[in-house]
């Protein structure tokens, strides 16, 4: 239904290529995923095929049709949900599918059942009426997805279905994409960053990080390119020494761990294998304390295939500003970062310990001085124009001081004396004292 | 299918724009305000030695219809840009429509906007006694004229905005060019009162074709090789502006 070969696109002015020589096919009926962080090439790969971009080389038919020489028969037989909801607030449902059905040329009472039978299948026949603004998220993605099935296309394009939605409009979602796989027979082509809506989801998840197709196979099948299974035992007393040289002598054991809580295990396939483990060890009288049977995620497979874990992977879109902050942005971008300051580390912590408690000291309450400087929370606000820095970090010391003064008489609740005065209010010179108040008094007595 | 897939995104916008009720009041007021505000202002200019008409008002009437268009298209691209950032854009495109439908429904929304305030302030002028054209064909090419100034113009800021990408900027050379724009052709003046320089930039100045044949055919004696001169410029300019505009924004589709 998809088939992929070389494809590559470079954006104008861009040094990397987005897509850089993805191959892949996808069978009627099938549900697809394209697994990656942020910026693998997985939306731009979407957008190729569904015609919005033109690919720099390689070829992509869709449905039968090469997406650039026969874009128009390859639009008349998708549907494409973006990730940002193309549908109109300011229309009603019905309005918005009657719409979209007049550019996929559908006409009268086929376009009125299509819009009635669109409703209907996504729960939506009672809001039809309602304008698309008082809708949930949930249900503007619903809309969404059905203005893209009204033309009853062969393949369905999701980039980021999910994404901004809660868990349960999710799950939601998930089992509308898998209804509408079974019911209409609809191949699905699906993007998303989460790793367990590729693996619930999806027939088949291709890996791709940094343009590149790193790998492809139902998620089973990646998980198994791992060591596969592992299975922990514990045990009680010395059961665990008489263990270990049974189970690396099974034949299932892909690799044994002697671990300090116990021995790990690493099997094909787990869920026949534990049986066959427990019984192995029955038969020697061992006796097991407890067994957990894990199967490697699909973030274990992007780690195997990339070395590190998506959940890591920096997001780096450019975003809108960079066009007019030149090459520097994402060195401005970084600077959005708390770095700490000429006081401060960027934990929080003072650079200057002993200035620091002596300072904390004063005011009597060590608590004080990180909530009166104010700014230790929100750096990311301050830090965040390097070119104010010089002048931020110049009132930053204003604030401290401005601060550390407006604190003094709360952090210190009694009285401290002063040059002239000791603690419970007498003077400390009593002479120089006397001879000021009898010059007051004259003054005042003029 | 060209027509078609316009009409339909044609329709949509019409259909959003009257249910923004703050359009339908200030949209309508505003220009009327103009023309009451400004043929008060300058009505004195009308006792100037050789002006062409017998009061200020009914020289000011294509002028104001002309600004209407300059202020009303020139956000025209505003929209574009928030529709691209929705992916409105995205959902038309994986659509079978004509590619020119996209951004021709677009200014021919922001030309009929305009041209609901042109009638009102026809009316208008009629009720307050302007010379006004008897001639209802007249009235017709002299409404024409604007109409199709008003596509020019919105397809000139549709491209710009493709090429700017942001909304700030586009206001801002929206508002650099609509004043020049206007007080470099005879909105607001006949041309011959004008200092030579700015007589010379009305010369290139596709606003002041549009005033002029707006002007010939709207009050007065119509006359119709100077209706068809500025007739021609100003639809040779929005057929012009339209083309790059659509240019732009295919190539701006990657």
């Amino acid at each position: 239904m998809i088939r992929v070969e070389r494809l590559v696109k470079v954006y104008g002015g861009a040094e990397r290529p987005s897509v850089d020589g993805i191959s892949f096919q996808v069978g009627a009926g099938e549900v697809f995923a394209f697994l990656g962080p942020n910026g693998a090439g997985k939306s731009t790969t979407a957008k190729v095929l569904t015609t919005l971009m033109k690919p720099t080389s390689g070829r992509a038919t869709v449905a039968g049709h090469d997406v650039v020489k026969d874009s128009r028969k390859v639009r008349e037989s998708i549907g494409y949900v973006a990730q940002s909801t193309g549908i109109d607030y300011f229309m009603t449902g019905r309005e918005n599918l009657t719409l979209i059905g007049h550019l996929y040329h559908l006409k009268g009472n086929h376009l009125t059942e299509r819009v009635d039978t669109m409703l209907a299948y996504f729960g939506l026949s009672d809001v039809a009426d309602q304008m698309v603004s008082a809708y949930s998220g949930g249900m503007q993605r619903k809309l969404d997805i059905a203005t893209a099935l009204l033309h009853q296309p062969k393949v369905l394009f999701l980039d980021e279905p999910t994404l901004g939605l809660d868990a349960q409009s999710r799950i939601d979602l998930w089992d509308y994409v898998r209804k509408l796989n079974t019911d209409l027979g609809v191949t699905v082509f699906l993007t998303t960053h989460y790793l367990d809506e590729a693996d619930k989801l999806a027939h088949r998840v291709g890996i791709i990080d940094q343009g590149v197709l790193q790998a492809v196979g139902t998620p089973s099948e990646l998980k198994d390119m791992l060591k596969g299974d592992s299975i922990a035992l514990t045990f009680e007393g010395d059961a665990k020494a008489r263990a270990l040289p049974l189970l690396t002598a099974a034949p299932f054991a892909k690799e044994v761990l002697d671990e300090e809580e116990g021995i790990r295990v690493y099997v094909d396939n787990g869920g026949e294998t534990v049986a066959e483990l427990i019984s192995l060890l029955a038969r020697e009288d061992i006796r097991i304390q407890a067994v957990t049977l894990a199967r490697p995620t699909l973030d274990d497979v992007f780690i195997k295939f990339t070395g590190r874990s998506m959940d890591k992977v920096e997001e780096k879109v450019r975003p809108w500003w960079a066009q007019w902050a030149g090459d520097n942005w994402e060195q401005a971008q970084a600077q959005g970062d708390w770095k700490g300051n000429k006081w401060m580390n960027a934990d929080g912590t003072p650079k200057d310990k002993e200035s620091f408690e002596a300072w904390t000291q004063s005011q009597g309450d060590p608590e004080a001085p990180a909530e009166a400087s104010g700014f230790s929370g929100n750096g990311r606000a301050h830090a965040s124009d390097d070119v104010e820095d010089d002048v931020s970090e110049a009132n930053r010391d204003e604030t401290k001081k401005d601060e550390a003064k407006k604190d003094a008489p709360a952090g210190n609740t009694g009285w401290a004396g002063n040059e002239w005065v000791n603690p419970d209010g007498s003077p400390k010179d009593p002479e120089a004292m006397a001879k000021w108040l009898k010059e007051t008094a004259s003054k005042g007595s003029k | 299918m060209f027509a078609a897939d316009t009409y339909h995104l044609f329709a949509k916008y019409m259909r959003i724009t009257w249910r923004m009720p703050m359009w339908t009041l200030f949209g309508l007021a505003q220009p009327l305000i103009w023309l009451l505000i400004f043929s008060d202002l300058f009505s004195k200019m009308a006792t100037l030695q050789g002006w062409p008409t017998t009061s200020y008002a009914n020289f000011f009437l294509p002028g104001v219809m002309v600004m209407t268009v300059l202020f009303g298209s020139a956000w025209a691209g505003v929209s574009l840009l928030r529709e691209i950032n929705f992916g409105m854009v995205d959902k038309m495109m994986v659509t079978p429509i004509h590619r020119g439908s996209v951004l021709f429904s677009r200014v021919l929304h922001s030309a009929a906007t305009v041209m609901v305030q042109c009638v009102v302030l026809l009316v208008v002028a009629f009720v307050m006694g302007l010379d006004l054209n008897g001639n209802l064909l007249h009235l017709a090419a002299g409404l024409l004229s604007v109409w199709v100034l008003g596509i020019g113009f919105a397809a000139l800021s549709n491209g710009i905005a493709i090429v700017l990408r942001r909304e700030e900027p586009l206001v801002i050379v929206g508002n650099f060019l609509t004043l020049p724009l206007m007080f470099f052709s005879s909105a607001m003046m006949p041309v011959k009162y004008m200092p030579e320089w700015i007589q010379w930039c009305a010369v290139v100045n596709p606003i002041n074709y549009a005033v002029e044949a707006a002007r010939t055919m709207l009050v007065g004696k119509a006359d119709w090789a100077v209706f068809g001169q500025g007739f021609a410029v100003v639809f040779g300019f929005a057929l012009a502006a339209f083309v790059w505009a659509n240019f732009t924004f295919m190539r701006s589709r990657g």
